[in-house]
């Protein structure tokens, strides 16, 4: 026979696995948050250095 | 074109150049993530063209929150697909986007270090090559070799590309 706390057990697991994030659902306001990390802003900022510095090198481009 | 190549799925943020897709291999299910934007710098504008700059990168969930995983560079052992997915999107984007040059540099990652080779930007080339008539007739490319912007030739190592519709 359960118990209470198994009972409880049971639906705090339940729940949790409801609200848990899944690999195939990602909404676009993540994506969006995401895009702005410094991950890819050191990125973007990496590429920046790299192209100014190309174009002052080969101005006849 | 690229169309004989095996591709995930993609899907993108309406509204901007924001892609994502989940790899399938060894480590299980990793999703992706495409990011073409824009640079505008005074350094860098040309006539012909407008600058972006492709990044890609892992995201993970983290404590229930999905964040970039740039722990490691991940090696699902699916690179091949996952290098023609990001391929496709370059392209689509290069077609809608007429007058964009798209930049992109792969990084060095400590396998790479060691190898002394810029392994995901072999990759990116590989891809270039395997599929050169099509990808050339349409587009010009060209590497980066020791600073210098010259005419891609297949076979040849570059530090970074560009490609832009002809």
């Amino acid at each position: 026979m359960k118990t209470a706390s198994m009972v409880e057990k049971k639906k705090l697991e339940k729940d949790d696995a409801a609200i848990k994030k899944d690999i195939d659902i990602i909404d676009d306001e993540t994506l969006i948050r995401l895009a702005n990390a410094p991950f890819f802003r050191e990125k973007r900022q990496k590429a920046i250095e790299t192209l100014e510095r190309l174009y002052q090198n080969n101005k006849s481009f | 074109m690229m169309s004989n190549k095996e591709v995930y799925a993609v899907h993108s943020v309406p509204g901007t150049h924001i892609f994502t897709f989940v790899s399938e291999g060894f480590y299980g299910r990793i999703r992706k993530m495409i990011i073409i934007d824009p640079i505008r710098r005074p350094l860098i504008d040309v006539p012909h063209g407008k600058h972006y700059n492709l990044a890609f990168g892992d995201i993970r969930i983290k404590s229930d929150e999905w964040t970039i995983d740039d722990s490691v560079r991940t090696n699902n052992g699916d690179m091949p697909k996952v290098i023609a997915t990001v391929a496709q999107v370059a392209v689509r984007f290069l077609r809608e986007n007429k007058k964009a040059v798209l930049f992109f540099q792969g990084y060095l990652d400590s396998k790479s270090i060691r190898a002394g080779r810029n392994q995901r930007n072999l990759l990116y080339q590989r891809a270039i090559e395997s599929n050169w008539d099509c990808l050339s007739s349409e587009f010009l490319i060209q590497g980066i070799q020791s600073g210098k912007i010259v005419d891609y030739v297949r076979g040849i190592e570059y530090e970074e590309i560009l490609i832009r519709r002809k």
